[in-house]
Parts: structure tokens; sequence; C-alpha cells
């Protein structure tokens, strides 16, 4: 998962991220790739069985969820 | 009015456009799982909670309708920071965006568990995953015009298709099977109701689409245009498969429609209608998941100050992709997302935030300028 990861940041870094350091737009490039590291991170945490993921979301909500819609 | 706020996106969208977009998200929907939760909540009177969800969404579309108008030229993140100021504004926005971030998720794992499970057995799931997300990611780099046309062109399908297809199973439906109404009481049916509008109300992304529309003016009438259109097919659907397959089995399927679409015949000549079930379900799928992304997109860069929104497309793409892949390891965690946390997610920034804005934008008496 991760080597596909990283393997498609590159492409995406070919296609998009080059020309924001040519043209010199640093506001672009520092959310193109805080965006790209939020990724990482997921799946970083995914692997090392952190729970920052959606499902960690159930666990807050699952209760209210289940009493109003259950 | 600040210059990084002003619009990025150059094109505009008739109102034709944004009706087909809007009805596009709400076919998407109906044609996953969403239709079986419901009856399994709400029993035989599932299709009292559809005219619920209906009616409350036409409600806040004439929020969403009047603080575009309040507002004019500026979507739901521009003026949540036009309101509240720069801090608090940008994340009221984030909160708006992280909906439609999730829901881009959530919405293209969901069409591909059900694309696996039902075509392709012995692909990896992240692979089906992963193709939806190349497309959408091209797709919405394209600009919203270029989806708007999709769905300009593919919206009239779906309706169409759906049409076929109900009118194939009308000869199978004893209306009888929606007896005894309120069997259980009403609290079912008025807690399904927010359930199923926290899956219709994804079009408050409309607050994005009415700063690009050509007659932003018409920004309620399409949206109830497009609501209507998609309740009735919600509603269909819900009665086709009470009345036939009867609430307790429709409620167990994993997804009615799909099931509904196996049974047609026409005469004998054209059986297995589940092709064009799926076709419906996988093209409004993945131009939902790129109105989704490109709103996600578009936001980013506004609450970021960005001069456009088009280089962080396809990291958000990413991102969203990561998400599917990583957030759910089984269908059941899935299924207890859709169900149960992901209506209390997003009930919370579709109706509370849009009512708060509203209520903020009255007391501190904001009023957008640009023209």
């Amino acid at each position: 998962m991760l080597f596909l990861l990283i393997f498609l940041i590159a492409i995406l870094f070919m296609i998009d991220g080059i020309p924001l350091v040519k043209n010199k737009q640093r506001a672009e490039l520092t959310v193109f790739l805080l965006l790209m590291a939020l990724s990482c991170i997921l799946v970083i945490c995914k692997d090392t069985g952190i729970p920052v993921t959606l499902k960690s979301l159930n666990e807050l909500f699952d209760n209210y969820g289940k009493k109003l819609f259950g | 009015m600040e210059s990084w706020l002003l619009m990025q996106e150059k094109d505009t969208i008739s109102t034709k456009q944004y009706i087909w977009l809007l009805f596009s998200i709400i076919t998407s929907f109906s044609t996953l799982q969403i239709v079986s939760m419901l009856i399994a909540h709400t029993g035989a009177d599932a299709w009292l909670s559809v005219i619920c969800a209906w009616l409350t969404d036409v409600a806040l579309a004439v929020v969403y309708a009047y603080m575009g108008r309040r507002f004019p030229g500026e979507n739901m993140v521009q003026y949540s920071i036009s309101v509240l100021g720069k801090f608090f504004g940008r994340l009221i926005g984030a909160l708006f965006i992280f909906l439609f971030l999730i829901s881009a998720s959530v919405l293209i794992r969901s069409l591909c568990t059900l694309l696996g499970t039902a075509f392709f057995p012995e692909t990896p799931l992240n692979v089906l995953i992963a193709s939806c997300f190349i497309l959408i990611a091209i797709g919405a780099k394209k600009g919203l015009k270029v989806f708007a046309r999709i769905s300009a062109f593919l919206g009239p399908i779906y309706l169409l298709g759906f049409i076929v297809l109900f009118v194939s199973l009308t000869p199978l439906i004893n209306l009888d099977g929606l007896k005894p109404h309120l069997y259980r009481g009403p609290f079912p049916f008025l807690s399904g109701s927010p359930f199923l509008l926290s899956y219709i109300s994804i079009c408050i992304i409309m607050g994005m689409y009415i700063p690009y529309c050509s007659k932003p003016e018409n920004g309620f009438k399409g949206k109830f245009i497009s609501v209507t259109l998609g309740s009735i097919m919600f509603e269909l659907e819900v009665i086709s498969g009470i009345c036939i397959f009867g609430p307790e089995q429709a409620g167990s399927m994993t997804n009615v429609g799909l099931q509904l679409a196996k049974i047609i015949s026409i005469g004998g000549v054209f059986e297995r209608l589940e092709a064009l079930f799926l076709t419906i379900s996988v093209a409004a799928g993945i131009t939902s998941a790129m109105s989704l992304i490109w709103a996600f997109s578009l936001g980013t860069s506004q609450i970021a100050g960005l001069s456009t929104y088009k280089p962080i497309v396809y990291p958000s793409a990413l991102l969203a992709f990561v998400l599917a892949v990583t957030s759910f390891d089984s269908s059941t965690d899935i299924y207890n997302f859709v169900n149960y946390t992901f209506p209390f997610i997003a009930l919370f920034v579709e109706s509370g935030l849009e009512c708060f804005l509203l209520v903020m934008a009255f007391i501190l008496k904001k009023r957008g300028c640009a023209k």
C-alpha cells in the first residue's frame, strides 16, 4: 500500500508539482505537499495500527447513531 | 471583498446542467445500500420517511438558496468567511469541505464494494477504487463545466433507465405489502427520515454551484426539481422493494435496487437488467464523486487563499482514495459507518452549520457585495 502510494505521489508530483516549482507558486505548492503528506500519514498510521481513519469516527458517534437510527 | 476570495472557477453552468448535477448526486446514493438500510430501520413505513426527508430537504434548500442570493457570487466556504471572519469562517468552511471529502470516499468505497460483489469478485477492491479515483481526478481537474455537461447528458439517461426498470416491475407490485401503516408507531419512520435526509442533502453542494450558475436566482427552483425527481426514484425503489420482497427480506438485502433489476423480465426476451442498474450506479457515482472532489479542492484553495484550485485536485483525489482504502477493514465497518456515523456528521454539517450561518448573518447584519 505504501509503495503504491509513493508511486502515485511521484506521478502526481511530476504532473502537477513540477510546474508549481518552476512558476514559484509557493502557496499552491505548500497546500499540494500538505495534502500529499496527509495521505502518507494516513497510510503510515494504518500500517502501524494507529487508529486515524474514518472508522475511528465510528467509536465517537456509533452509540448516538444507534440510539437515533438503530 | 478581498482578492483571494474572488471566484476561481471561470466557467458558468446553465440551470439545466445544475439540475442534472444535483440529480446525479441523489441517483448515486439511491443505487447503493441506502434503500436497504432505510427499510431495515423503518420497515413497511419507509415510504413515509422518503416523503418526510423530501419535505425537510426542500426546506433546507430554501436556506441555501437564500444564502446564495444574500451573498451573490460567493459559495458556502466564502460566505462562511464573510460572516464569521477569517478564523472561524475558515473553520466552518473546513467542516463543509470535510463532508465533501468523506462523502466522496464513502461513495466510491460503497460503489466498488457493490461492483466487486456483483461483477468483479476476483478483482482486488483497491484496484477498483484506484481506477475510479483516477477517472474522478481527471474529470474534477477539467473543471465544473465538463462534469456539468456529462451530467446533463447522462442525467436524462439515468431517469429513463429508472423509469424502464420500475415500469417493468409494475406487474409484480402489490400495494397491500405497505400495510399495516405505522404498525410500530411513528418513531421508525420519523427516525428514518433524518437518516435518508443526510444522504439526499449532500445536495448542499448546490451552495458551491450557485455562484457559477448563469441564473443564480434559479438556485431553489433547480434544487426543488432535482430533489423531487430524486425522491420519486427513491420512493419507487422503496415501494417496489417492500411490495415485492416484503420489508424483512428487503431490509436484509445488500442492495434492493440490484435485486429488483435481477427479477425483471420483459416479455421473456429482456432479462437480467442488473447491467443497466450497475451502469447507472457507476456513471452517477463517478460523476458525483467528481463534483465532490471539485468542491473539496475549490473550498481548500479558498480557505488557503490560493489563486487557483487546479493544482490541488490530484492530491485531493489521492487523499480521498487513501481514506476509502484505509478506513474500513470489512463490509461491516463501512456498514456501521454509513448506517450510524455518517448520518450524524452529515446532518450536523448540512443542517446545523448552514442554519447557524444564516442566524449569524442576520445577527451580524452581514451581506455579500460581489456582483
